[in-house]
């Protein structure tokens, strides 16, 4: 979170630097089955980002130290592409992925029902390709889906959006200036069905008025991007069954 | 028939959704009471059969069931048992003693070895997911000769047809032996243009880009169906 | 990961291959459906997507500044490289980079950058002060056979395509690369005694040898190279070099139609 009130990202009249209302969405569009050498997949853009998940498994728990002989585990991996951002990232161990990575596996935890798997695995590998604020939602947000696509047994979707502030008012879904020059994040994990949190996150600073703005703002976000995840599995079938 | 289940026929839900019924009902795979509610677990359609609603789900991995007739090749021999890969998360134990052939311990390779086929079934899945086979039964046998095609487990029930009339009218045609196995194998057995003839066929599914039949392969599938 | 080779599986290849046809139902020097997109990136300042049968690779290129080199004051450079991840396959396995995705960036770069289709010279701003970092970053999505030429047509494809990012680093006008040569990369197997072009995931795991041509506008070779395994004879590769020039051909005309 960078410096606050001295670049103006929302006027007077409640308009963002790219014409969205404080509660508005960047365009989202979900693809399933875009990788033809996974199980399941998806292709996410949300604004100018781009993440595409694969799903592999169930498979054997390898290394055997892994291994949970009443569940699978959940073996996932968040990764920017070098040339997903504005400055090159070096290919290599990144702090970020990896905290990511582990973020997303922890909210996957709420809704895959692992039990069914004893010492087994389940693959999920998200790629970023392009980048422009909010990739961890939209990682986790796809990987749900691809997991869907991959026929993998769930008691829920995920849906995962951020609201934050900027310039003192509460906003919906941070672009990249808001998320520099923002005054507070707040990623959340929700289960669509059940309305439960599956993760909450915060950075900065709000009241309890604000929070509870931007929670209604995610809440409501997560029911429209539920509705995109649904077309986007049913529309391979819809109207083709055997 | 009662009718438990209340939805739209055939209804396609996705991970999470309610399923709608009225009174007592049984639910088989793919569905969850969750807080009071049916809640469907897959990606797939809802069916009924005889007061028992469940899951048809589009694209799953291959899970073995006791019982299932599966195809796969060895991976490697230890002890007096061979290791192979059925297409499941696990490999399967094929030991010795649960094949016809009555060898000392060590001279699995005579026999078999690592890359050949099999036509095996699944004798017993454990808790631990842990799988043994047998070859003792009435046409289980090594694979060798022939050709083995992928078609997928998800595409079985397209590929034979109702009442296996799309399987019967490819073995006419091609006068060939087929076998399809549960873990989405099949064997094909005979002269050359037969097997050509059905290999047209399942190169629907072994060229796809998707795991599961979606409506362009269910499309150029049964169009090629009707042109025998 | 090291994979079984069914024995039925190269029983069948030999058998096809007897018949002049291939496991996929192509023709030998059939190469599989191409779609090429380049700007598909937008924080790229070259990029390339190409979905080569069921094989998807990715290309960026980005630019950074920097100082020379004390020995090369009037130069830039171009690094490339070649990521094959586990998103790609389920039998890359998470870990360090194995054989293949090592292999993969060496060849890839030998194919780009030893064709010099860059003059580094042209990748000087102020001789001694300020020269350009060029990457090229080739990103594999799936693997279902031949990643190799995928990722060379991508990759050329993306610098064919690229816009020097003058003015955001502010050293001038925005312009278009130059690059004077396309390199195009070929790959055949040996597959039931034959070599074909373009082999698919199979006849990649039931194959033997394998050699990767890479030809330049005027038909010379760039580089070639042979896989570990056995050998080929004359006669193999004066028919194999015909065909990659009749493919090669046609490749360069489907980055062509991009960049214009």
């Amino acid at each position: 979170m960078g410096g606050y009130g001295d670049v103006e990202l929302i006027t007077g009249e409640g308009k963002r630097l790219d014409g969205r209302l404080a509660d508005e969405l960047r365009p989202i569009s979900i693809e399933v089955g875009v990788l033809p050498a996974a199980r399941g997949s998806c292709r996410m853009t949300w604004g100018l980002n781009i993440a595409e998940v694969a799903v592999y498994g169930p498979m054997e728990a390898h290394p055997r130290k892994i291994q949970r002989p009443d569940r699978a585990v959940l073996d996932v991996r968040y990764n920017m592409a070098p040339f997903s951002t504005s400055d090159r990232i070096r290919p290599g161990f990144n702090r970020r992925s990896r905290e990511i990575s582990k973020v997303t596996a922890e909210a996957l935890e709420s809704i895959v029902m692992v039990e069914m798997f004893p010492r087994s695995k389940i693959r999920v590998e998200i790629e970023i390709l392009c980048a422009e604020a909010g990739t961890r939602c939209c990682g986790i947000t796809a990987a749900a889906v691809a997991l869907a696509d991959a026929g993998i047994p769930m008691k829920d979707m995920l849906v995962s959006v951020a609201a934050g502030k900027i310039n003192g008012v509460v906003v919906l879904d941070l672009d990249k200036a808001e998320d520099n020059y923002g005054q507070a994040d707040l990623p959340v994990g929700i289960m669509p069905n059940t309305e439960e949190l599956a993760f909450l996150q915060m950075d900065g600073d709000l009241s309890p008025e604000e929070f509870n703005l931007a929670m209604e703002y995610n809440m409501k976000a997560a029911k429209e991007i539920h509705k995109l995840q649904m077309d986007a599995l049913k529309s391979k079938y819809e109207g083709g069954d055997q | 028939m009662n009718e438990v289940y209340s939805g739209a026929p055939e209804r396609l839900v996705i991970p999470g959704d309610t399923i709608e019924v009225s009174g007592e009902v049984t639910t088989g795979s793919g569905i969850i009471k969750l807080n009071n509610k049916l809640i469907a677990t897959q990606l797939g359609h809802i069916k009924e059969n005889n007061g028992t609603i469940y899951l048809e789900a589009c694209n799953s991995a291959y899970m073995p069931r006791s019982g299932d007739l599966v195809i796969g090749y060895v991976t490697s021999m230890r002890g007096n048992l061979w290791m192979f890969d059925i297409g499941g998360p696990f490999e399967a134990l094929l030991p010795m003693s649960l094949s016809p052939w009555n060898t000392q311990y060590g001279d699995l390779e005579e026999h078999m070895g690592v890359g050949d086929y099999a036509l095996i079934r699944v004798q017993e899945v454990d808790s631990q997911q842990g799988v043994v086979c047998t070859m003792k039964g009435i046409g289980l046998r090594k694979i060798a000769t022939g050709v083995v095609e992928h078609i997928g487990s998800n595409s079985i029930k397209l590929f034979v047809g109702s009442e296996g009339k799309n399987l019967q009218k490819l073995k006419k045609d091609s006068g060939c032996r087929i076998t399809v196995a549960d873990n989405g194998k099949i064997w094909i057995e005979g002269d050359e243009p037969g097997i050509l003839q059905v290999r047209n066929i399942s190169l629907e599914f072994s060229n796809s880009n998707t795991p599961y039949p979606n409506r362009e392969l269910i499309k150029s599938f049964n169009k090629k169906m009707e042109e025998i | 990961m090291v994979e079984i080779v069914p024995r039925l599986l190269k029983d069948q290849l030999s058998r096809l291959a007897e018949k002049d046809c291939r496991i996929d139902d192509r023709k030998r020097f059939e190469r599989r459906d191409i779609e090429l997109e380049v700007d598909v990136l937008t924080n790229a300042e070259g990029s390339a997507k190409v979905t080569w049968g069921g094989t998807i690779i990715y290309a960026g290129v980005k630019f950074a500044l920097r100082e020379p080199y004390p020995d090369r004051p009037a130069e830039g450079s171009l690094m490339t490289s070649a990521e094959l991840r586990p998103v790609a396959n389920v039998k890359y396995e998470p870990g360090p980079p194995s054989p293949e995705s090592i292999e993969l960036g060496r060849v890839v770069d030998r194919g780009i950058r030893e064709s010099g289709c860059i003059e580094m010279s042209a990748l000087c701003i102020v001789p001694g002060q300020n020269v350009w970092n060029v990457n090229l970053d080739i990103h594999v999505m799936s693997d279902k056979g031949n990643i190799f030429d995928a990722c060379a047509l991508a990759g050329i494809a993306a610098l064919k395509t690229t816009i020097v990012p003058a003015e955001r680093y502010d050293v001038g006008e925005d312009y278009a690369l130059p690059v004077n040569k396309m390199p195009i990369m070929c790959s055949y197997r040996k597959v039931g005694g034959r070599f074909v072009y373009d082999p698919c995931e199979e006849e990649e795991l039931g194959g033997d040898e394998r050699v990767h041509i890479t030809l330049g506008d005027d038909g010379h070779v760039h580089s070639l190279q042979k896989g570990l395994k056995g050998s080929f004879s004359t006669s193999d590769f004066a028919e194999i070099f015909k065909n990659a020039e009749e493919q090669a051909s046609e490749l360069r005309k489907m980055v062509e139609e991009k960049v214009n």
